[in-house]
């Protein structure tokens, strides 16, 4: 398993603005096999109370379908437990390729700051002027420090302000952080961490066609323009309204790393004209990655949701809390100030009715556990299975101890964990005993 | 400045073994020009996934490292679009111009490729190079560049959405070949078979007239006689439904223009103000004003096409100063291609009129067009109407159709397909279908 990971382990000290740079333990390696599991070792090993850890999987950046992960945990202040909230798009190669496989973050920084990781080492950039700076203004500024391909996970406003219902954004493109992650960097004064990964790992050349023939396996070769966002709506029970607006204002598919199968969608929608401004209209554009934060908004502010989404990428907040805690009635310029109040502070009231409204579609998954791994990962149960709960959790804490997407395993049950693990195992007689130990991983995750 | 001379001749140096830029054009390009591989990206299916660059990268360097890839996918999150730089391997790759060490060259499969015995890394071919093609290794400081694999693209051979497509060109362009072939039989039977029925011809009930002759038969003559208009309908309504395509497929002198065309070099730039398209509809005004105060057709007695379709035979070849008018405007040629049918023919004057009417037009879609490294939609043309500025800022040029000889040298050229024949009332352009020209 060595080509599949650098072997580096890196400790923030954020207090000291200084990085150590540890061995990754083989054994340890050998034994949790990575991702979400190692993360809770490292946790256990090197964390104090409200550290953070990322971490990838062995297979993240190799030639798997999907092999996107990035995965951070984290005690969350939602749920009082650890959380593991799943980072996809590009960040997960782009941590591997960038010289480390496990990161540490620790302490707080006496300033706002963005962490660029880079080449096996960690510099540090003060970034007071990005405080109160919305989402799309902070990424332009860290653009300026990436290289080309690389990637950023930032806050937002709102996490600058401590509220609870603060969520990371990779990008542009939100995440599925619903369990606090963003109020931890908040209060860390991490405003970003910046990935540029310009080396690589030898990851056997010859899983290349094991992958391709994986993917024409479960049908997903060629064009998939009928696929995408709409097919993951389809799957948590979106009414056709919903889906005919997504047809409609649908202006490109987008797919993670390596990944078949684009479950990401790029909008583009014109802004309804507000109440002092009436005739004018002006053409906005949203990216659509977070499935159940847009499904809950949509049913709620269906004409409106393209626009809230937005406003909520922009300042950092979750859109299951925010489409609770909007009034039903008023004017869009209404709800445009509550997003505002919402993200400057803490709030009384409405988090619950909010977590009933966004995860009525939680088909028989306990929410605690669908919180464990950040809350925002769409709850599909897999149908055929005795106990739907049980095999979403499994399929999930499988893919963040692989580092593969957890939705790409969800939406496609046919692909067989033994298929994965034989990309770092492939012989028989390793695979047997690598499936064993990912077993124990996943249920170690699960709790069971 | 003269080299200083070598002492041994017998030592080979590095700079011995560089290849030299090519200066001249052998014969056989100038019939059969190389085929040009290439590989096409199409955005709209591109989901920036990455595998391309992820196989490209195993290639170059051995492991999975996106960053040492020759192909770069720039994902722009902010407006949901992803580019694929990646080098187009030009007809004249500026790259090669660019290299001072001439590490790069154009192979015989039309492949471009660096040598990186030679590259010494200066990066002045990414700087040349429009599409920026010619990638430095973040991780080396090395300079990688697409050589197809050799013929086999891998980012093509695994993009799962069908997003990249290798091609090698078009061979045979069999437009230029019917072109040339209906050229050549229409001078043959409007020359050789049929002497002068091109100024008019008659078969019984049927006639058949030049439409700028019967314009100064009818100012010389002060009389409209009905046979003759109808016998010219026939060539005006042919051009009202698909433009000017006499001058580009029939006429004869336009066959002799393109056969000179093809083999002198143009080394004259025309002064600007010969340089009027105006012009010929001058001439055409005079022609008839003249043809009506010396009452006789004035202008048939100098027109080059009138001239070629009359001298053969006996009465032909030795009228001798008739003809002479053929080779003179001929050799305008020098300056630009049909330079006579761009500025002076009256007759393209009068079936300019008609195709404004045109059924049908040509169109250049210019999302669909590598506007850098092609271009060669506006080199070919021979009456110089495709805007080359607005293509390279992807803008769709608007096709003059009084202009537009329906030659369709742009439709045969397009290696990507940007070049289309649609009706009228068409609006969208090859590439975006709700686009249209300027």
């Amino acid at each position: 398993m060595k080509n599949f990971y650098n072997m580096k382990v890196g400790i923030v000290d954020l207090a000291e603005s200084s990085v150590e740079t540890v061995p990754l333990d083989a054994e340890m390696i050998a034994e949790k096999i990575g991702g979400a599991a190692v993360n809770r070792e490292l946790f256990e090993k090197y964390g104090d109370a409200d550290s953070i850890i990322l971490g990838v999987g062995p297979l993240t950046g190799s030639y798997a379908p999907a092999s996107c992960l990035l995965v951070t945990t984290f005690r969350s202040s939602v749920t009082g437990s650890l959380s593991h909230v799943p980072f996809m798009h590009r960040s997960g190669p782009e941590m591997k390729f960038s010289g480390f496989d496990f990161l540490v973050i620790k302490k707080v920084a006496p300033r706002p700051t963005v962490l660029n990781i880079t080449e096996g080492t960690v510099t540090f950039f003060p970034a007071d002027y990005m405080v109160t700076c919305e989402v799309p203004e902070i990424i332009r500024s860290i653009k300026q420090k990436m290289h080309r391909g690389g990637t950023a996970i930032v806050t937002g406003p709102a996490a600058d302000n401590e509220s609870p219902f603060a969520s990371a954004s990779e990008g542009l493109w939100s995440s599925l952080d619903k369990t606090g992650l963003a109020s931890v960097l908040g209060t860390k004064n991490v405003k970003g961490l910046v990935f540029n990964g310009i080396d690589g790992l030898p990851f056997g050349v010859d899983n290349l066609a094991k992958s391709d023939k994986m993917i024409r396996a479960i049908g997903l070769y060629g064009p998939s323009r009928e696929n995408g966002f709409i097919s993951v709506l389809e799957k948590l029970g979106a009414d056709d309204d919903i889906k005919t607006m997504l047809h409609k204002s649908r202006a490109k598919n987008i797919a993670c790393y390596r990944c078949p199968f684009p479950c990401m969608n790029h909008i583009d929608f014109t802004e309804k004209a507000s109440e002092h401004m009436r005739g004018y209209q002006s053409h906005r554009e949203v990216n659509l990655m977070d499935h159940v934060g847009f499904l809950t908004l949509a049913r709620k502010y269906k004409g409106e949701v393209f626009e809230l989404l937005s406003s909520c990428i922009r300042l950092g907040v979750d859109p299951v809390v925010v489409s609770a805690m909007l009034p039903e009635g008023g004017t869009m310029n209404d709800r445009l100030e509550m997003l505002k109040v919402i993200s400057a502070g803490p709030v009384e009231g409405g988090l619950k009715e909010g977590e009933q409204e966004g995860y009525q579609t939680l088909g028989g998954i306990a929410p605690e556990k669908h919180k464990l791994f950040g809350g925002g990962l769409a709850p599909i149960v897999m149908q055929g299975t005795e106990d739907p709960s049980y095999a979403w959790e499994n399929r999930v804490a499988l893919s963040l101890v692989l580092g593969i997407c957890p939705l790409f395993l969800i939406m496609f049950p046919a692909i067989q964990e033994a298929d994965l693990i034989s990309f770092f195992a492939p012989e028989k007689g390793a695979l047997k005993i690598f499936q064993d130990r990912v077993n124990s991983s996943t249920r170690l995750l699960c709790g069971h | 400045m003269s080299q200083p001379a070598k002492e041994d001749t017998n030592i080979i140096t590095l700079d011995d073994l560089r290849p030299r830029p090519k200066e001249k054009k052998s014969l056989s390009e100038y019939f059969m020009p190389p085929r040009h591989s290439y590989i096409l990206f199409d955005p709209q299916r591109c989901t920036g996934c990455g595998t391309c660059e992820m196989v490209c990268s195993q290639r170059n360097v051995s492991k999975v490292a996106p960053s040492s890839a020759s192909i770069e996918v720039i994902r722009d999150d902010e407006r949901g679009k992803n580019f694929a730089i990646l080098c187009q391997h030009c007809r004249h790759p500026l790259c090669l111009e660019a290299c001072p060490t001439r590490a790069i060259e154009k192979g015989e499969d039309g492949i471009v490729r660096i040598n990186k015995l030679f590259c010494v890394e200066c990066g002045l071919c990414t700087m040349a190079c429009p599409e920026a093609a010619p990638l430095r290794d973040q991780k080396t400081g090395g300079i990688d560049k697409c050589d197809l694999c050799e013929g086999d693209p891998l980012c093509v051979k695994h993009c799962p959405e069908e997003a990249l497509i290798f091609t090698r060109g078009k061979g045979f362009r069999w437009i230029k070949g019917l072109r040339w072939t209906v050229q050549l039989l229409s001078f043959l039977l409007l020359v050789v078979v049929f002497v002068g029925t091109f100024c008019y011809f008659k078969a019984g009930a049927v006639t058949l007239a030049c439409p700028t002759g019967l314009l100064q038969n009818i100012a010389s003559s002060g009389t409209i006689v009905l046979t003759g208009v109808s016998s010219a309908l026939a060539l005006l309504i042919l051009t009202a439904i698909v433009g000017r395509f006499f001058c580009g497929w029939v006429c004869p002198f336009g066959f002799v223009l393109d056969l000179v065309g093809s083999i002198i070099p143009r080394k004259i730039g025309w002064p600007s103000f010969l340089k009027s398209r105006m012009t010929k509809y001058g001439i055409l005004a005079g022609a008839v004003g003249g043809s009506a105060a010396l009452g006789f057709q004035a202008f048939c007695t100098i027109c080059p096409i009138g001239g070629l379709c009359r001298a053969y035979g006996v009465q032909g070849f030795f009228k001798g100063a008739e003809l002479a008018i053929v080779p003179a405007l001929a050799s305008l040629e020098v300056g630009q291609r049909r330079s006579w049918c761009r500025y002076f023919c009256p007759v393209g004057a009068v079936l300019g009129l008609m195709a404004n009417l045109h059924l049908i037009k040509i169109v250049i879609g210019a999302n669909q067009c590598k506007k850098f490294s092609c271009i060669q939609c506006s080199e070919v043309c021979p009456m110089g109407i495709i805007d080359e500025k607005l293509l390279r800022e992807g803008v769709s040029p608007t096709i003059p159709m009084t202009e537009c000889i329906m030659c369709m040298r742009c439709i045969d050229r397009c290696p990507y397909d940007a070049a289309k024949i649609r009706f009228r009332w068409q609006k969208g352009v090859p590439g975006i279908p709700g686009e249209t020209e300027l």
